[in-house]
């Protein structure tokens, strides 16, 4: 599925089945968190847009929420526990630390912005965001989900080899590129 | 069981005759004391540092039982300080301990307080990761508390700056109270490639879209070289930048230019917002004097018909709109009147762009 | 296993992803080896970023390292380069789930260096705010507690509440989370209109709510056996650590800065400090539950007594801190925060030390931890209150 195009009304299908089905691996780093929580809870519930927090980790899941200031302390954990997450995996920087450093953009322990060791497919604004804007962030992520292929996306998620004269290649490229 | 605190408070020792105690036990140690704003402190000397604290510890009129904390003060030349703070529960008072660190700038060294409290342990690994000053007599300053393991540098320490602010200073306009000689506020114009101050973001993207597309098909809307209004209210303290922000060109702003897309710039748009707010409001207090007219005619004709049914409602008085703000909801503040004669102008622009 | 006789020191400061390194203990013929887990840094169990490494025989804890650091910000130098005002924004992010009594105590600390009179409705004001700061706080902890004892039911009530409380807050302030409503001087502005009648009914309502939390969880007999006698914490031993707040207060020691040194105008109404007897788990939670219905009635005191007035006093253009330091200690829901402002006469502190509670509260856990069993460790993890940001600063 993640190598052929499938047709639509199948691909409509999978692609719903898919988004309103998102695991969410419960990382919260900092007061996003808190808000994240108020997000999960009764009043504003985000479990009826079929994301569940209780992923038992991450390997379990399928969709990361990093709430919260990255520090360059906690930067291999975030990444080793990304790299733990089965393909596919979406990832919603939650607040203005983790999209960009937020108040702390001058610190010197501070990763000024979780994008900087991971891809991430949606940013949500705030200090910290409202429950409802995390809402918002999700249907987002849900709609980006609807229409997206995952043979495009496993391609642009491919590992690169860079070459010693500095071109970049990507691996499965790469025999051809040898050839030529 | 109850812990007695504050059961001696009223045979607590005044500050002057804790110092007169502390001498009496340490003779030269103590250097100074000073009470000012609230604390108590007593400057000792390096070798009388532990002594000192023992003291205060285990004298029966002094007993600080708590350990509060302990941490550094960057000197500039001089050196670090180590500042602990102990309090007594049983007497209810505070007192600082400072010492002067031996061996300057370079390596700083400062007797260790965890034989006597456990709570310095902590206390003092984390004043090691901030500036460097070794305790003897601990047990294991490293790994670092706080930083990252390979963390290069004593953060606190006034000679280590932080990088991204040498890279790139705050961006936004200075103190907006701060001014100069002839009483103007100062204003920080951005220089070539640095980042706009948050008010004139507008005027700014404004001009580096039309230095980027000069010749861009504008639909409707004024004359596109109109001046740009300011939308928001602004503070008093903003002047209008020179040309400065002209210059900032590198990366203008780049317009979608497929056809059929129209670019309005910030300003038309504002501009067109504003006459879109006037012909609103004017439409919506026609509409309103309209219905008014037409309430008082219908009342009129039914107390000429003579019957008891009661008029649609209550008749809204001119110039208001009923909703909650009125109604002294959790949204009025004192002094709400101009805030709300500013909303209900916002509110019956957005109705009308609604209808339309 | 056989191979290796001799032992290994486990490095407190293991990267994650470094090898688990095992300890050798030979007994004649029978050789164990003790294990160390490392717990977090990425954890349901632990109250955000925070890692313990534990050195375990079987299921007993023989030692116990917490690892901090992963939320370090670098408050302390960030406050060396930001001026009182933005200060403010800056200290509400450190203990997160009480912003308020966080900017209190530097405004308090800025205040009295530079001798500023503060209004009496601010800071009666302030002293609502801080209450209903403090009941939601320790809302949040009475629901995460029994969650990590696998009590879900708690965590909904508490939120429950906690939304209200926070859209009232929101209607003074405009934050729910990070409030940056103290300034120096007072606060911002004044509150809005009807909020007292809806401070007054929510008070009311929180407290017949409270009844469901002891119903649920303070009286359940799974609850009982999961933390009565776990963890006790002498008081001795709690002050020698700087451990404040209600674990200390569990401890025994009625030790409240609010009664001790009372700060803005809690001499003038009744604080009533609950106590426990053991400092184990059980007491320290009952200890929050007897501190929220304690600041329920304090908030009704601060209800009848609120005066009318100005909220602020008028700032100079260019706030500066006349040169000298001062210290002070206020009780931050989760124990005493202290504050240390030392000023050079300019606009940026030179030096702004927070003493927070939860640092000290964490350096006590490896003396709680040892000998316990590991599922008692997430029972005392739990129950000595911290918030990771408020030990890292």
């Amino acid at each position: 599925m993640d190598q052929v195009e499938l047709p639509k009304p199948v691909k409509f299908v999978f692609n719903w089945g898919r988004r309103y089905s998102l695991w969410c691996f419960n990382f919260g780093l900092a007061c996003c968190a808190i808000e994240f929580i108020a997000a999960s809870t009764a009043r504003h519930d985000f479990i009826r847009l079929g994301v569940i927090p209780f992923a038992h980790g991450p390997r379990q899941a399928d969709l990361m929420i990093v709430s919260g200031t990255l520090t360059d302390k906690m930067a291999p954990a975030v990444k080793r526990l990304y790299d733990e997450m089965p393909e596919p995996k979406y990832v919603i920087s939650f607040g203005s630390c983790a999209n960009c450093g937020g108040p702390y953009w001058d610190s010197y322990s501070v990763t000024k912005g979780v994008d900087q060791i991971l891809p991430i497919d949606v940013y949500v604004p705030g200090c910290p965001p409202r429950p409802e804007a995390l809402l918002d962030g999700i249907i987002a992520l849900q709609d980006m989900i609807q229409q997206e292929s995952l043979p495009e996306r496993m391609r642009q998620r491919r590992p690169i080899v860079l070459g010693e004269d500095g071109t970049a290649t990507p691996l499965d490229e790469l025999p051809a590129a040898a050839e030529a | 069981m109850t812990y007695p605190v504050l059961s001696r408070a009223g045979e607590a020792l005044t500050p002057a005759e804790q110092e007169e105690l502390l001498r009496d036990r340490l003779g030269e140690g103590v250097l100074e004391t000073l009470d000012a704003n609230g604390t108590f402190t007593v400057t000792v000397a390096p070798d009388a540092w532990v002594a000192t604290t023992r003291a205060c510890k285990d004298e029966p009129l002094l007993a600080y039982d708590m350990f509060d904390c302990l941490f550094g003060v960057d000197r500039s030349e001089a050196g670090f300080d180590i500042v602990a703070i102990l309090y007594s529960t049983s007497r209810g008072q505070r007192i600082l301990l400072r010492v002067h660190c031996e061996g300057g700038r370079d390596k700083p060294v400062c007797p260790s307080l965890v034989d006597l409290y456990a709570g310095a342990n902590w206390m003092e690994r984390e004043t090691w990761d901030m500036f460097g000053i070794e305790f003897e007599g601990h047990p294991g300053l490293t790994p670092r508390l706080l930083c990252a393991e390979n963390f290069e540098g004593w953060p606190l320490r006034k000679d280590f700056y932080l990088a991204s602010r040498e890279a790139k200073p705050w961006p936004g306009v200075k103190e907006p109270a701060e001014l100069d000689e002839q009483g103007n506020p100062i204003v920080k114009i951005p220089g070539p490639g640095e980042a706009v101050g948050p008010s004139i973001l507008d005027e700014v993207m404004a001009e580096q879209a039309k230095i980027a597309n000069p010749h861009a098909e504008v639909s409707g809307g004024p004359d596109a070289t109109a001046p740009p209004e300011p939308a928001a209210p602004e503070p008093a303290a903003q002047t209008t930048p020179g040309p400065g922000p002209s210059e900032a060109a590198d990366e203008p702003e780049a317009p979608d230019e497929t056809p059929g897309v129209d670019f309005v710039t910030p300003e038309e748009r504002e501009a067109k917002d504003a006459d879109d707010a006037a012909i609103a409001s004017a439409r919506a207090e026609l509409s309103r004097i309209q219905q008014a007219e037409a309430r008082e005619q219908k009342a009129a004709e039914q107390a000429a018909a003579g019957s008891d049914t009661p008029t649609a409602g209550p008749a809204i008085p001119e110039g208001q709109t009923a909703d909650l703000r009125d109604e002294g909801g959790l949204d009025e503040r004192d002094g709400g009147d101009d805030a709300q004669a500013e909303a209900e102008g916002d509110d019956a622009g957005h109705d009308a762009e609604e209808d339309r | 296993m056989g191979d290796l006789d001799t032992r290994e020191q486990v490095h407190p400061g293991t990267a994650p992803g470094e090898d688990l390194v095992l300890e050798i203990r030979g007994d004649g013929d029978f050789d164990t080896a003790d294990m160390t887990l490392s717990i977090g840094p990425a954890h349901p169990a632990t109250h955000g970023v925070l890692r313990v490494i534990l050195e375990m025989d079987g299921e007993k804890i023989r030692d116990a390292h917490p690892v901090i650091g992963y939320m370090h910000r670098g408050f302390e130098k960030l406050a060396e380069a930001r001026d009182f005002r933005q200060i403010m924004a800056l200290t509400n992010r450190h203990d997160w789930l009480s912003g308020f009594s966080n900017e209190l105590g530097v405004a308090l600390a800025a205040e009295r260096l530079m001798e500023f009179e503060v209004p009496d409705r601010a800071q009666w004001i302030r002293m609502l705010l801080a209450e209903w700061n403090r009941v939601l706080n320790h809302l949040m902890f009475v629901g995460s507690y029994a969650i990590e004892l696998g009590a879900i039911t708690p965590m909904f009530y508490a939120f429950r509440e906690r939304e209200d409380i926070q859209f009232l807050l929101e209607s003074a302030t405009g934050g729910r989370l990070h409030f940056t409503y103290n300034q120096v001087g007072g606060v911002k502005i004044d509150l809005p209109k009807g909020f007292m009648k809806e401070s007054t009914d929510l008070s009311a309502m929180v407290r017949k709510r409270l009844q469901d939390y002891v119903d649920l969880v303070l009286g359940n007999e799974i609850f009982h056996a999961r933390t009565k006698g776990i963890g006790p914490l002498p008081p001795e031993v709690a002050l020698a650590y700087g451990v404040t707040g209600p674990t200390l207060q569990a401890a025994g020691v009625p030790e409240d800065s609010r009664v001790t040194e009372p700060y803005l105008k809690y001499g003038e109404i009744d604080v009533r400090v609950p106590t426990g007897t053991n400092g184990d788990s059980f007491d320290r939670f009952a200890v929050l539950l007897g501190r929220i219905e304690a600041s329920l009635d304090l908030i009704d005191q601060i209800h009848d007594h609120m005066p009318a007035g100005p909220v602020n006093s008028k700032l100079p253009k260019i706030v500066k801190a006349p040169e000298g330091y001062t210290y002070i200690r206020t009780e931050n829901p989760l124990g005493q925060l202290g504050y240390y402002l030392e000023s050079d006469g300019g606009k940026n502190p030179w030096r702004l030390k927070m003493r927070t509670p939860s640092f000290s509260n964490v350096q006590v856990l490896p003396y709680l931890l040892r000998g316990a069993l590991v599922p008692d460790a997430v029972a005392i993890l739990g129950s000595v209150f911290f918030v990771v940001g408020d030990v890292d600063r």
